[in-house]
């Protein structure tokens, strides 16, 4: 129940989770440092601003954080709560702008879970659409597993006789 | 006496032999005279049978000749007579195998003509059970052809749709399409 009281920060895909993570690494090591390359500076300088913002929240939950102890204790806590982030995987016909991925985050977390993050791949058989992995279910929702009925429906349409026009 | 007997015996056995030897003296002249004759009378007989003999041959030469015309003239009849009839056997043998080979010419080329029609007739009803064969098999293969045609077509064409299609969709079409696929799975409770 720990990381749902964590604030975290606003995370789109794995790839930005997997970066926080690497930032809280060179954090924590930087824990038990006092002189050149300690804590702060690493906050200041390695840590991107939404995770700086997470990570003074959750010093401040910790005991205001003053202590390596404490520092290293809300790392984890902070850590351990990235990784609990659910990942809705989807695999997508295009590369999309994240213009576009942020809108199919945006209703991810509205109907799927907030937190979520999303793990895109680019497979260019699919034509459209989307293929979802999601907590441990599977949906094929792409052009491709709708083609066969889509081309024979096609196809039986152009079988039909040609509509003269005007006729 | 004795000499007396003696001598009389004596003189009649003398007798007896000067008589003996007169007789074949005698004899062998006779003899003699019979053989001259004899031979006179063969050479003379000879001389007749030769004589004979050549009238003879002379007659049978003349007869012969006489014969050969005669025998001629009547093998020339006789040959004429056979021939004729043999002309007039083999001239009627002719016609009737003429009138046979005619009565059998027809006969066969009445049969020949039905035979022909017959013929005829199963090779027309033949050629066009092969030529309606040929056509349904034609049409068959043209067909197959077509749909051979078709279905390659529509793999071309699907092939080409599948690698426009994509790129033609604008993004937004591909968001809003995600999207959409994703209410559905939603409310299909796949997610």
């Amino acid at each position: 129940m720990q990381s749902d009281q964590v604030t975290l920060p606003e995370l789109m895909d794995v790839e930005s989770v997997y970066t926080c993570l690497r930032e809280l690494d060179k954090l924590k090591d930087a824990v038990y440092k006092t002189e050149e390359g300690g804590f702060d500076e690493v906050l200041e300088s390695v840590v991107n601003r939404d995770l700086y913002h997470a990570v003074i929240e959750i010093m401040k939950q910790t005991g205001g954080g003053n202590d390596p102890q404490s520092r290293e204790a809300g790392i984890e806590r902070l850590k351990a709560a990235l990784q609990a982030i659910p990942v809705v995987k989807l695999q997508i016909a295009v590369p999309l702008p994240t213009k576009s991925l942020k809108t199919i985050h945006t209703w991810v977390k509205a109907n799927l879970h907030d937190p979520a993050v999303l793990d895109t791949e680019v497979s260019p058989e699919l034509l459209g659409g989307v293929r979802i992995s999601f907590n441990g279910k599977f949906s094929d929702k792409s052009v491709a597993a709708k083609w066969p009925e889509v081309w024979k429906a096609v196809q039986e349409e152009g079988k039909q006789p040609a509509v003269r026009e005007g006729g | 006496m004795g000499i007396i007997i003696l001598s009389v015996v004596l003189g009649v056995v003398l007798y007896a032999y000067e008589r003996s030897l007169k007789q074949v003296r005698r004899l062998k002249r006779e003899k003699t005279e019979e053989e001259k004759k004899a031979r006179t009378e063969a050479i003379q007989l000879v001389k007749e049978a030769r004589q004979k003999a050549a009238e003879i041959i002379g007659e049978a030469k003349v007869n012969a000749e006489k014969w050969q015309q005669v025998m001629d003239e009547e093998m020339e009849k006789l040959t004429n007579a056979q021939l004729g009839e043999y002309k007039e056997n083999l001239q009627k043998i002719s016609n009737d195998i003429e009138l046979g080979v005619q009565s059998g010419a027809e006969d066969l080329k009445k049969a020949l003509e039905q035979e022909t029609v017959g013929v005829e007739k199963t090779m027309v009803k033949k050629i066009e059970a092969k030529l309606a064969e040929t056509e349904t098999e034609v049409e068959k293969y043209k067909q197959e052809r077509m749909a051979e045609i078709d279905q390659k077509a529509a793999i071309i064409l699907e092939k080409v749709i599948k690698k426009v299609f994509t790129k033609a969709v604008k993004t937004s079409d591909h968001e809003a399409l995600i999207i959409q696929e994703l209410e559905e799975a939603k409310k299909e409770d796949a997610i």
